[in-house]
């Protein structure tokens, strides 16, 4: 093992088109979750979709155990290690779940700690029950733990996520927060984009915050939960509302 | 309509039906997961008719002739994929012009190699000849009812390939959401270029199968191109059985029409697709973009 972080980000610019939306970022994540938080419209997608490869137009570097993602298509950087739940879960409508987990090609990790469908069921035992119903017809909670057992079949070493507590039920949302610290104690680097203070800091001690494509600041969960005006001033938010 | 008369025009819409499902099924295959309408498609159609047709008379095979067209067409699909396409992919207007521009060139470079010609196949006996349908005393070619054998038995092969193969699963996730099948690790530029030239393949089979129906000549790549959007657009862009019940639909009504009031046919099936997409714009199998 070398002491290289797993991803490390350096002067990362993404465009949509002429709009400049990632301008300059810097990144530095190693196998402690690190959560983005930001407002609508800052930039956090298209900072997801530049990590996947999803957006063609990206320039910087994007360096990810040992190898450069920019530039390389998004199969490739799956099969190195990156797995993707993307915002609005976007998973397969026409497939059942049991397809879902058949689709997804097993990337070999050298190591005997390896995602299948069957410890998959396990972790989500909701998903075994509704095995062959179609995904569209499942809950917006099932919904996305198929995303995330999805992603987590490809064996990731880095787990990157957008926005996944989004249109969940709080109860729903407590059940993701157990389950994405369990997968961080399991050893799997996380990468969380989030808009709510709460889930962000519940997950992560790291925070990134994002404002205007670039990151604004680096801070703690525990000091940004414990200044509300620093939280108003990043992210609009008072801590009582978020919470 | 007398009563024979009746079952002969279904039988010829059905017949037909089963030729324009297996021209449209390519075509929707490759809408559907590379979300390009290949406007070339008529064109791999007129190339595989011909082609088969050089093939069968060298040979003295039909079959021969179909494998080729099968096999040659679905490489100019291929290099047509990855030689243009690839290039200009999500760019639809570039799309929809590049995939004209290569039928106008491939429609010219065919008129010059095979000329105005019409060209007669003559395929195995086992498959031609007429068919006496009993009670009715009525005669049909058997070589029709072997196009509509022919058009199930591919339905369903596909069908089984769709629902229970591990590429067909592929194909259907990518029909949802190509990103998010690059996403988990799979090279949709491999899937890409594989639907392409299966599709491209399929409409150059078509074109020997649909040939020896009546004959090929220049001018039925546009007619095919047109009954594959037609197809393709009531029954729902990349949808398996909305292309074959579309393609029963359109024949069906392009038949009856034809019979019942001959002067009027050619807009019915147009009339067919304004009202399948002023009622449902998916068409009938699509789902909602």
């Amino acid at each position: 093992m070398t002491n290289a972080p797993l991803l490390e980000v350096r002067g990362l610019h993404a465009y949509y088109g002429q709009s400049h939306v990632l301008q300059g970022i810097d990144l530095v994540l190693g196998h402690e979750p690190l959560a983005v938080l930001g407002r609508n419209g800052m930039g956090k997608t298209t900072l997801c979709l530049a990590l996947t490869g999803l957006l063609p137009s990206v320039r910087g570097s994007i360096r990810f155990a040992g190898h450069e993602l920019v530039g390389q298509a998004p199969h490739r950087i799956a099969a190195l290690g990156v797995g993707y739940v993307p915002q609005g879960r976007r998973i397969f409508p026409s497939l059942t779940v049991e397809e879902h987990l058949r689709l997804v090609p097993r990337r070999a990790t050298g190591t005997g700690d390896v995602w299948t469908p069957e410890r998959i069921y396990a972790l989500f035992p909701r998903l075994a029950e509704r095995r062959r119903q179609p995904a569209g017809t499942l809950s917006g909670g099932e919904q996305q733990m198929l995303a995330i057992a999805r992603a987590l079949l490809t064996n990731p070493q880095l787990l990157i996520m957008d926005e996944p507590s989004e249109g969940l039920a709080p109860v729903i949302v407590e059940q993701l927060i157990a389950t994405l610290r369990h997968l961080a104690e399991g050893g799997l680097a996380i990468l969380l984009v989030e808009q709510r203070l709460a889930v962000a800091t519940a997950v992560a001690q790291r925070i990134a915050i994002m404002v205007g494509g670039r990151i604004a600041l680096e801070t703690s969960s525990d000091r940004l939960l414990a200044d509300p005006a620093l939280q108003q001033r990043y992210l609009g938010v008072s801590a009582r509302r978020a919470a | 309509m007398s009563w024979p008369q009746f079952v002969t025009v279904t039988l010829n819409g059905l017949t037909l039906a089963a030729l324009y499902f297996i021209v449209a099924i390519g075509f929707t295959l490759i809408f559907g997961v590379l979300r390009v309408v290949n406007l070339a498609h008529g064109s791999l159609y007129l190339f595989g008719g011909y082609l088969g047709w050089s093939v069968a008379d060298r040979t003295g095979s039909w079959v021969l002739g179909a494998v080729a067209a099968l096999f040659v067409t679905a490489l100019a699909g291929l290099l047509l994929q990855l030689g243009l396409l690839r290039r200009i992919h999500g760019q639809e207007l570039r799309e929809a012009l590049v995939t004209i521009g290569v039928s106008i060139v491939a429609a010219d470079l065919m008129l010059a190699r095979w000329g105005g010609f019409t060209y007669d196949f003559s395929p195995p006996e086992v498959i031609t000849g007429g068919l006496r349908i009993p009670l009715l005393d009525i005669g049909y070619p058997r070589y029709r009812l072997f196009v509509l054998a022919f058009a199930i038995a591919l339905g369903l092969i596909l069908w089984f390939v769709l629902a229970r193969t591990r590429l067909g699963i592929t194909v259907r996730a990518a029909i949802d959401d190509r990103d998010m099948v690059a996403a988990v690790g799979i090279d949709v530029q491999r899937l890409f270029a594989l639907m392409f030239a299966v599709g491209a393949g399929l409409a150059g089979l078509a074109g020997v199968i649909g040939g020896s129906v009546l004959s090929i000549s220049s001018g039925e790549d546009a007619r095919y191109l047109l009954a594959s959007l037609i197809v393709v657009i009531v029954g729902g862009m990349g949808s398996l059985p909305g292309t074959a019940v579309a393609a029963v639909l359109v024949a069906l009504v392009e038949q009856y029409s034809l019979a019942l009031f001959p002067t009027y046919a050619a807009i019915v099936s147009f009339l067919l697709m304004v009202v399948v997409l002023a009622l449902r714009p998916q068409g009938l199998f699509g789902r909602p973009a």
